[in-house]
């Protein structure tokens, strides 16, 4: 369960370029519900979702998940919420280009698991899983951007963790790489997931298994 | 004041860590009046940031200031080619009132930042800020300390003179002379001796029955015992000298600059012990008292050596 309570992020604040990206914000995400994040650019849906991920810290109000405070988790914490709870899909992937898909997919195990064989291993049941293990070996930069996106998935779920963040996953695709992406989204559903996409993508409406959609709007966010 | 090169880097950088310590001071003062954990106000949040900030800035002058203080006995010994009469840093600080003063804050000092940067690392290892608002507590006086420690250093450099001839350590610490190091010499070099292999036994019987604060307190017994077991029994061994009782001649290049190691373990050992039972007593975790154990035998071994190779050498014991 994500819970966001009287949220309110300002960036840059106290100077001529302040800006309130989030203002009180009150919401909520249940166990394995599939929201949507809606609005235009620029209206806080990605900050949303870092306050979400406790990539960034709010200026006031909290993030709980599970019942824990991540708004307030020192660094170190913050980091391995995410490790252990958070998926996190990227618009523009953030995959490093001079790596290979293995390597890139078993980055987030290095700091924490001590064995290359579990870690090659663990990597290449999610490859399998997101149909990319046949290029493993292949530096992420020779790949399309579809596969990119498999490769930031496979990436992502490594953990496997209970939560999906994802913000304007389809941004950089085409109409059948999103239909492929959304399938995925909709078969981690089914495994019992959190699902919390930030889209302006009206495709993502027709999308079987969304529960809600949550529209933003100049850092307020209402049920749609 | 006269300025040599090791006077002035121990002022710029006394100097630049002040500088910072008084940014976290600031800080400080903010966070012992309005850190409340449970709030998520803005504030509280800025408040959560900035300590972090100046936990680390205050984390960083702290590990400069201890190694600072084996560079300000460096600094004393090369001084004393400077101010006349003096053999080695016992002859320069004692060139005037504020020395002795300055050298006893400097090693109270390693204590405090010591124990602060324990608490430190606990606070960082804690999701809730657990220890913060104690440890800027704790901070205020830190800083007062190190303000007048760096205000001591000032007056110290300020009336150290080149024209006035000061006492050098044969005077010094001369059992026969009426000062306050002489009179400490009228303990029987023997009696020192045993006292200090005394609380080393104990220690290692605290240690192997686990009694901690006994152990943190016979450490701190440790120090005391062992600088004047140095002084009284070891260094004569150390110089081949029965009159020769300096703590810090063993800093010079003749001695192989051995004075260093033997201060670093007896410090270091004794800090670790005084470290175990302040983490007992404020996380309630049983300590590792190994690297204790290890510095002070490494201490007891080396300064050990010295008589007993004396003896074999020459057959006859200095005392």
């Amino acid at each position: 369960m994500i819970e966001c309570k009287r949220l309110t992020k300002i960036y840059n604040k106290g100077t001529p370029k302040e800006v309130v990206a989030l203002r009180d914000v009150e919401c909520r995400v249940g166990d394995g519900e599939f929201v949507l994040l809606m609005g235009p650019s620029g209206s806080g849906k990605s900050t949303l979702l870092a306050l979400m991920a406790a990539l960034t810290r709010p200026t006031s109000g909290k993030v709980v998940v599970d019942g824990e405070v991540v708004s307030k988790l020192p660094e170190d914490f913050s980091a391995l919420f995410r490790h252990q709870k958070i998926a996190f899909i990227f618009q523009k992937f953030h995959l490093l280009d001079d790596l290979s898909v293995l390597e890139n997919v078993a980055l987030p195990l290095i700091p924490y698991v001590r064995s290359q064989k579990e870690i090659e291993a663990r990597a290449r049941r999610v490859m399998e899983r997101f149909l990319i293990d046949h290029k493993a070996h292949q530096k992420v930069g020779k790949l399309s951007g579809g596969e990119q996106q498999r490769v930031a998935i496979a990436r992502s779920m490594i953990n496997d963790p209970p939560i999906i963040l994802a913000d304007e996953p389809t941004a950089n695709l085409d109409a059948r790489l999103s239909e492929q992406f959304m399938q995925i989204l909709r078969e981690l559903k089914r495994d019992g997931r959190t699902i919390v996409v930030a889209t302006h993508d009206p495709r993502f409406l027709r999308v079987d298994g969304v529960d809600r959609v949550l529209n933003v709007r100049e850092g307020h966010v209402f049920d749609a | 004041m006269f300025l040599t090169p090791e006077i002035l880097i121990l002022l710029i950088v006394d100097t630049m860590i002040l500088i910072f310590l008084f940014i976290a001071f600031v800080v400080a003062i903010m966070v012992v009046r309005y850190f409340d954990f449970g709030q998520d106000t803005p504030l509280q949040y800025a408040l959560e940031r900035r300590s972090y900030l100046a936990s680390v800035i205050v984390q960083y002058a702290l590990w400069l200031k201890i190694g600072l203080l084996f560079y300000f006995v460096f600094a004393l010994d090369k001084l004393s080619a400077i101010i006349p009469g003096a053999m080695c840093a016992a002859g320069v600080v004692t060139a005037n009132e504020y020395g002795v003063p300055l050298l006893m804050m400097k090693v109270v000092g390693i204590y405090l930042f010591g124990l602060w940067l324990i608490l430190n690392a606990h606070d960082f290892r804690t999701k809730d800020f657990h220890y913060t608002k104690m440890k800027f507590w704790l901070f205020l006086g830190i800083f007062l300390f190190a303000l007048a420690e760096y205000g001591l250093e000032l007056l110290f450099f300020r009336d150290l003179d080149v024209s006035k001839v000061v006492s050098c350590c044969g005077v010094l610490f001369n059992p026969l002379r009426s000062s306050a190091a002489a009179k400490l010499l009228a303990l029987d070099p023997r009696v020192t001796a045993l006292l200090f292999y005394g609380v080393a036994a104990l220690m290692l019987l605290a240690a192997w029955r686990r009694w901690i604060y006994l152990f943190a307190f016979l450490s701190l017994l440790f120090l005391v015992v062992g600088v004047i077991s140095l002084i009284e029994y070891f260094s004569p061994y150390i110089y081949e000298l029965p009159t020769h009782r300096c703590p810090f001649c063993i800093l010079q290049p003749e001695y192989g600059y051995v004075g260093y190691v033997l201060y670093g373990a007896l410090l270091g050992g004794s800090f670790l012990g005084v470290k175990a039972g302040f983490e007992k007593w404020l996380v309630g975790i049983e300590p590792s008292l190994r690297w204790a154990l290890v510095l002070d035998l490494l201490y007891v071994v080396m300064v050990s050596f010295y008589p007993i190779l004396y003896i074999i050498r020459n057959g006859v014991r200095l005392f």
